[in-house]
């Protein structure tokens, strides 16, 4: 979002050159947890999406470069339960289960 | 990747350049090839000061350090990448990272003025310049 402001303001930050950022990715019963290494980007320089199963983010570090990924995801992520925090350059992005789709542990009755 | 170097005769750069392949050859090794373009070390030069910044996302200063005795500067940083309580891995590309290593500065640099900072995952030193000395000019007296 913010992104889009700065590029109507500077237009030569879309010649930016693009790296793929590297991730961590983890999984538990009811989120799955993205790490990323985004070093120089600052809080209001990032954007992050989620459509169709996919989280896609972008940081502009320092008016540099831009940190890009996206990771694919099943069908088994809330997009309302998303949760991002940036801190000393890595973007942690906490995704919420459907909770339709947890693992249910089913009684077998008597 | 040293892209604010510029082809140049100045000897004034020979320290750092040095000095920055040293970084380059940390990192390197502990890059993927595919993502050779990323910029981990960038040195920049002004009028006053050599510039170096290496990134390392999700460290803290404490776990950095760095000291300088005798002309050489000493960086050590090391960082865990412990799954958190709860997850297991579906995807590591991050490593943990954990490296001590010694940098000769060479003359050109004031080592009493050196400064570090951390912002964001990146560590700029600044490396100040000594003050130039002029060449003293010697007459030759005739006999």
């Amino acid at each position: 979002m913010s992104e889009h402001d700065e590029t109507t303001t500077q237009p030569q930050s879309t010649e930016l050159p693009r790296v793929t950022a590297r991730v961590d990715v983890f999984e538990s019963d009811d989120h799955y947890l993205v790490r990323a290494d985004v070093p120089g980007v600052a809080k209001d320089h990032v954007d992050i999406r989620f459509h169709d199963g996919r989280l896609s983010f972008e940081g502009t570090a320092e008016s540099e470069l831009i940190y890009a990924r996206t990771v694919g995801f099943g069908d088994d992520v809330d997009p309302d339960a998303i949760e991002a925090t940036l801190e000393r350059g890595v973007l942690q992005l906490q995704l919420g289960k459907v909770a339709a789709k947890k693992p249910r542990r089913i009684a077998i009755g008597a | 990747m040293l892209m604010q170097w510029k082809a140049t005769s100045n000897p004034l750069f020979n320290d750092v350049r040095v000095l920055t392949r040293q970084l380059d050859d940390v990192f390197r090794d502990r890059r993927p090839k595919a993502r050779a373009t990323r910029r981990d070390v960038t040195v920049s030069e002004s009028e006053e000061a050599f510039i170096l910044r290496a990134a390392f996302p999700g460290m803290s200063p404490e776990d950095l350090s760095l000291e300088v005795a005798d002309g050489i500067l000493k960086l050590g940083a090391s960082r865990s990448a412990d799954a958190p309580d709860g997850y297991r891995v579906l995807r590591r590309e991050r490593h943990p990272l954990s490296l001590q290593r010694a940098f000769d500065l060479g003359p050109k640099v004031d080592v009493d003025a050196i400064e570090a900072a951390f912002e964001d995952g990146i560590l700029t030193i600044t490396l100040p310049k000594r003050a130039e000395q002029e060449p003293r000019k010697i007459s030759i007296r005739a006999a």
